[in-house]
Order: C-alpha cells, then sequence, then structure tokens
C-alpha cells in the first residue's frame, strides 16, 4: 500500500471514530444529564404543553413535521423552500451514493447499466447544481442580513462553505471523471474501507480532493452546528409529554 | 436588509413610531433601558443580599449549564435566525440582543468558551430582563429551543447575586408579607368584598356572597388585582360560582394567582405554590379554581397542579369550569347583553405554556354576539409586552413597554374588533397602557367579566 493510501485511510477511520464517539457523547449526554438539581426544569416537571398536544403521538407528529417539512418557518416562505432543498437534496445525494455499491446487485434484477449511469448522472447533476445554488443562497442570507451577520460565528460560515466545497468536488468528479471510474474504480475502494480491508486510494485528485472533503467533514459534524440534526428527538420543549412526574 | 413585520411601528397611530425608530441608532441599543435595579433593604425581605461578581456568574452559570434543557439549548443553536423577528421585543427595538437568538448569544459565548473572564452583567442584566419569557421563539425555532428557559436559568442565577428590579422584589415581598402581590391584608380583603356585594346587589338586585374564609368544596384563587382594579372579572368569578349553588370561598391567605417566582427564582415559585397548597388543605376543598392570570396558571398547572394531587385535591381553571357548567346548560346567558365583536387574544402563557386555548374561545363564543380571531393567535399569540415582571410603572421604562406590547395591539386592531378579550391579569394592566399609549380604538376586557354581563341570575 502506498503511503498517500495509508494516510488517507486512516484519516478515514479516525473521522468514523470521531464522528460516532462524538455524535453519541452528545446525544447520550442530552438524554440522561439532570432535569435540575430538584428534578425539574426549575420547579417544572415539563416544559412544553404545545396546546393541543395531549397525545405522546401529537408529540412525534410535531417532531416529525418540523423535521421533514420545516413547519416551523412557515412565515419566512423562500428561506422554508431553499433550506429544504438545500437539505433534501443534500440527504438524496448521500444516499444516491450507495448505487456505487448496489450496482452488481442492481444489474442481477435485470437493470441495465446503461440505465443506472444514465438515472444517476442526470439526477446526481441535477441535484448537486440544486444543492450548490440553494447553499449558497443560505450563505448570501446570512452574510445580507445584518441582524444574521452580527450572531454568525465562525462556525457558520464553515459549515455551510465545507459543505458547499463538498458538493462542488463532488459535481466536477462526476463532470471530470468518466462513468466507470466511479463504479469501477471508487466504489470497490469504498467498499473495501467499509468491509476493514482497504485497498490502495485511486490515484485522481478531484476523487481524493472529495475525498478529504467528506471525512473533515465528518470530524466536523459533532464538533459544530451540524449537531442540530440529531437534537429533534432531544429537545425538551418539543418531547416533554414523554416525561412523567 | 429590513424585516417587514416592524413596519407596524410605523402605523402607530400615536404617531410617535417614527420617533421611536430614531432612538434606535444601532443594533445594540436597548439595553440603555432598564428596570430599575433593588435596593439592599428590599433585597433583605425576600432573604437576598447583592453579592458576587462576574466569575461568580460564570461559575454558577456553567453549574447550571450541565442540565438537561441548557445543554440542548446551548449546544444545538444554527444560528438559522428565524427567531429574529418572531420576538415581539425585537420586533419594536430592532436591537439584536433583544432577539431570542441573540439573547442567548450573550450566554452561549461563556457556555462555548470556559476561557472567558470577562463578563458585563449590567448588560446581562438588561437584556434578561427584557426578555418576557413569553416562548414565542421556541415554536418558531426549528430545534424548539425555548430562550424563557434559558431567561429563567439566567435571572435564577442574577437572583441568587441580588441583581433583580426592584419591581419584582416588591411584589414577591408582599406575596411573603400577605399572601398576594397587592399587599392586600385580610381587613382590606374583607372590606373589598363587602364593597363588592353590596355592588352586586345594586347590579343584580340579588344577595350574592363572596365567602372569605370559610370551609368549602371549592377554593377560589383570584389574582389579586381582581379584587381591586379588575372587579368585573370578579364580579364574573362570583355571579358563576353563586348561580351554580357551589359552596366555594377565597381565602385572604391565598389570594394571588399569580405566581412571580416564575420570574425570579425556583425557590419563590415553589414557596408560592405551597402556599396556596397549605391553604387549600387548611380550608379542607376538594377543588381549587384559578382565576384568570396567564403565568399563573402556567405555574399552577406545572406545579401546584400536582402538589395538590399529593393531597387528593383537584385543580380547575375558571374556564374549564364556566364551560363545563355552560355546556350542561347550568348557566343561562344572554349574547346580546355583549352586542359587539371581540377578539380574543391568548396570554402567551395559556397557550404555549398552560394548554388552554380551547375553552376561553368556546365561552367566549356562548356570551357574545360576533368573535373574529386575529392574524397570529394559539401557540403563534403575541406576547402583551410586560411579561416576565416587566410590568413596572417606571418613567424611564414606561415607553419601552408600550412599545412592547404594540404587535399584540395591532393585530388585535387590525381585525377591526372593538374589544380585545384577554384573561390574564398582567395583559390586564399592561393593553390598557398600551392602546392608551397608541391612541388605538380598542376596548380591553377579561373573559369572565363578559360572563358575568350576560348571565342571567
Amino acid at each position: 500500500m502506498n503511503e498517500i493510501s495509508l494516510i488517507l485511510d486512516a484519516y478515514f477511520y479516525i473521522a468514523i471514530t470521531v464522528f460516532l464517539l462524538g455524535s453519541l457523547y452528545y446525544i447520550i449526554s442530552w438524554i440522561f444529564s439532570k432535569k435540575g438539581i430538584t428534578n425539574t426544569y426549575l420547579g417544572f416537571p415539563n416544559l412544553f404543553t404545545y396546546p393541543g398536544q395531549v397525545s405522546k403521538w401529537d408529540a412525534i407528529k410535531n417532531i416529525l413535521k418540523r423535521i421533514f417539512l420545516f413547519s416551523s418557518i412557515k412565515y419566512d416562505k423562500s428561506t422554508r423552500i431553499i433550506s429544504l432543498l438545500f437539505h433534501y437534496s443534500l440527504w438524496i445525494i448521500i444516499f444516491a451514493h450507495f448505487d456505487l455499491f448496489l450496482e452488481p446487485y442492481l444489474v442481477s434484477i435485470g437493470i441495465g447499466i446503461q440505465t443506472i449511469e444514465t438515472i444517476s448522472f442526470f439526477a446526481g447533476n441535477t441535484l448537486a447544481i440544486i444543492f450548490i445554488f440553494s447553499g449558497l443562497y443560505l450563505l448570501y442570507r446570512r452574510l445580507s442580513n445584518v441582524y444574521l451577520r452580527k450572531i454568525s460565528n465562525i462556525d457558520d460560515y464553515l459549515s455551510l462553505i465545507l459543505l458547499l466545497l463538498f458538493g462542488f468536488t463532488g459535481l466536477l468528479m462526476r463532470l471530470l471523471l468518466p462513468s466507470f471510474y466511479a463504479y469501477n474504480v471508487v466504489g470497490p475502494f469504498i467498499s473495501s474501507l467499509f468491509s476493514f480491508h482497504p485497498t490502495d486510494i485511486p490515484i485522481a485528485p478531484i476523487f481524493i480532493t472529495h475525498f478529504i472533503l467528506a471525512c473533515t467533514l465528518v470530524i466536523y459534524m459533532p464538533l459544530s452546528k451540524l449537531l442540530h440534526m440529531f437534537s429533534f428527538f432531544t429537545n425538551p420543549t418539543l418531547y416533554s409529554i414523554f416525561h412523567e412526574r | 436588509m429590513k424585516y417587514s413585520i416592524r413596519d407596524i411601528i410605523l402605523e402607530s397611530p400615536s404617531g410617535k413610531g417614527e420617533e421611536w425608530l430614531k432612538r434606535q441608532k444601532s443594533l445594540e441599543w436597548s439595553y440603555e433601558i432598564n428596570e430599575r435595579l433593588a435596593k439592599d433593604e428590599q433585597l433583605e425581605k425576600i432573604f437576598l443580599k447583592r453579592e458576587g461578581k462576574e466569575k461568580d456568574f460564570l461559575d454558577a452559570f456553567l453549574k447550571l449549564g450541565n442540565t438537561k434543557a441548557l445543554r440542548n439549548f446551548m449546544e444545538t443553536c444554527m444560528h438559522c435566525g428565524i427567531c429574529i423577528d418572531k420576538c415581539h421585543m425585537f420586533i419594536s427595538t430592532g436591537d439584536i440582543n433583544n432577539s431570542p437568538v441573540g439573547r442567548a448569544e450573550l450566554v452561549r459565548r461563556i457556555y462555548k468558551d470556559p476561557r472567558v473572564k470577562n463578563v458585563d452583567l449590567s448588560k446581562i442584566y438588561s437584556y434578561y430582563y427584557q426578555c418576557t419569557e413569553c416562548r414565542r421563539c421556541a415554536v418558531f425555532c426549528p430545534n424548539g429551543i425555548d430562550q424563557s428557559e434559558i431567561t429563567r436559568n439566567v435571572r435564577n442565577v442574577l437572583t441568587s447575586m441580588g441583581i433583580i428590579p426592584e419591581y419584582v422584589v416588591t411584589t414577591l415581598a408582599q406575596v411573603y408579607r400577605v399572601g398576594n402581590n397587592l399587599g392586600l391584608n385580610e381587613k382590606a380583603i374583607a372590606s373589598v368584598v363587602n364593597f363588592l356585594e353590596d355592588d352586586l346587589k345594586e347590579e343584580t338586585g340579588k344577595e350574592l356572597r363572596i365567602p372569605l374564609n370559610s370551609k368549602a368544596d371549592f377554593l377560589l384563587i383570584p389574582s389579586s388585582t381582581d379584587l381591586f382594579v379588575n372587579t368585573d372579572t370578579m364580579k364574573g368569578y362570583t355571579k358563576v360560582l353563586n348561580a351554580l349553588n357551589k359552596k366555594w370561598t377565597i381565602s385572604s391567605r391565598a389570594t394571588e394567582a399569580a405566581n412571580f417566582g416564575l420570574f425570579a427564582s425556583e425557590k419563590y415559585l415553589r414557596d408560592f405554590g405551597n402556599f396556596v397548597v397549605d391553604e387549600a388543605i387548611s380550608l379542607g376543598v376538594k377543588t381549587v379554581v384559578w382565576g384568570e392570570c396567564g403565568h399563573g396558571w402556567r405555574s399552577a398547572s406545572n406545579y401546584v397542579r400536582y402538589e395538590l394531587a399529593k393531597n387528593g385535591i383537584e385543580l380547575m381553571h375558571i374556564h374549564q369550569f364556566t364551560l363545563k357548567a355552560l355546556e350542561r346548560g347550568q348557566l343561562k346567558v344572554d349574547k346580546n347583553k355583549n352586542d359587539d365583536l371581540f377578539n380574543y387574544h391568548d396570554p402567551c402563557n395559556y397557550a404555549r405554556g398552560g394548554n388552554l386555548v380551547n375553552e376561553p374561545r368556546e365561552i367566549l363564543k356562548m356570551v357574545v354576539r360576533e368573535t373574529v380571531e386575529a392574524k397570529y393567535t394559539k401557540e403563534e399569540t403575541f406576547c402583551c409586552g410586560a411579561g416576565g415582571g416587566l410590568l413596572a410603572d417606571e418613567k424611564n421604562w414606561n415607553e419601552f413597554r408600550a412599545w412592547a406590547g404594540w404587535p399584540a395591539v395591532y393585530y388585535s386592531w387590525k381585525t377591526g374588533a372593538s374589544y380585545m378579550i384577554s384573561p390574564c391579569a398582567i395583559d390586564k394592566a399592561q393593553f390598557p397602557y398600551v392602546i392608551d399609549y397608541h391612541k388605538v380604538p380598542l376596548k380591553m376586557k377579561g373573559l369572565m367579566d363578559l360572563v358575568g354581563y350576560a348571565l342571567e341570575i
């Protein structure tokens, strides 16, 4: 194994470890830390009685609506639509990466390689462009609003810029590298990492950049505001109904 | 960038909007206005001393920061800024630190960086006593971060250091002294009760009693202002309870639905809650009926309810009680006596902390001819601008709270209603002042007042 591979493979495993341990640390600390000295929230057993939220199912519905429809941003229409596009395109792209490993299976059930690659090419590129433009809008929104600028810190910019670079290098990969490269070279390499028998990293500068950015992002996640994706079910105002006194 | 909702400032019929906007020279200016700090001799009355420096604040806050709610709220904010223009305090002041996220940032910086050694306590005091704990931000925050809870935590620390407004301290001290915010002693209450009974006799021609400190099944906890200022509300309670022939009483030792402990520190919240529980036990009642008070109901339904339950006593709100009777046909009402257009304004703590949204609406529909809903209702309701202990009548402060209450009054005014109905003691003190300041053609009443007018006995 060459030296670059060794370093990058190690980086990958470090990133996954930091991500898992870091996220778990936060999730566990949110769930298990004490309410307060008197085991209440300063006197209250629960925090939030959302009107009409009488059953646990109501609370779950409320949380799911917040997560999947961004229901709480209903009065900021453009922000709601664009951040929905941003988040959905990001998640779809991340999950669509599974086609790298799933291709042999998809072929075995009778879907042609050509079909898979065409869908992947057009859908992938469209989503990447949506992701990049909506991300740029969010950056613009942050910079153009004097109030928002005032409360923003380095983390807010860094998270967004890292994500944008991540998306941008992904798009470039698709445009610069031939499609068989992704399925025949990158796919097996990623599989080898997840099966703990790492092979040499494919030497394509744009892939290596994308790979490094992905690992950096994964490390950065538990250290930054990107943690917000885990917070919904641990936020005591949202799930207070599950608390019994 | 401009938040369009702030345009309502210029729409104030008082014409003072431009002048108010002119005062807003920078993004951080409103800390110059605040409620007067308590003096040492006042602090003694609620067992406090002014002690502690910046470092003590940091230590105490970091210790609290280890708790479930604060951990979550401090660590998950993504600075999306959705909450900024949802806060009535920001809408009226345009001060970034007066928005939920800006206010939280003042302490989040400490939380995230334990190396911080210096903290401007006077600024923290100002901004944390410009939050009304209304929780509108928690409804709109994508993550559900509740700034009111952060405020309560910070105020808990500030209170322990004796950094607390004079208005809140004097109110707390009155409750320790006589059991209510206004400082009415037993003699005063007895004479008010006599006066109200005479008044009711004149009005209805019937002997309607307000029993005081007697053994009964129901203990009514009115807000002390209902006895003294908003007497129509008290008459409403009396008519309903007498029409139903209930064995009821009020107590001179627990004549306060409000609980300013919610605005200062857990200790007071518990103490005042326990005063009511003790009184309910000693009078041998089966049910405690809570009067019209927003934050009082929040602390009652979240604290007092459980303490009463330990002794087999039930807690009910007067609206729940009245609605039940209305639905069973035990009360006869004539809608035509309230012949006008009424807008129901949800008190924040009913809608966002007490789960009391539908009952008052249903009662209102039964006792008035016509109702109308404002743009932001139920959990989205705007705060009156004086919750959280910000009701001080101080020269410096009055203009501030007149503007803090403007969004709520504005949207009620825009419905075209002649009456704004809000069953909350703080609203009843704040809204008439805001309405008068902005010269809006609106009148303000409590809900039980209307029930009283419509009731046929």
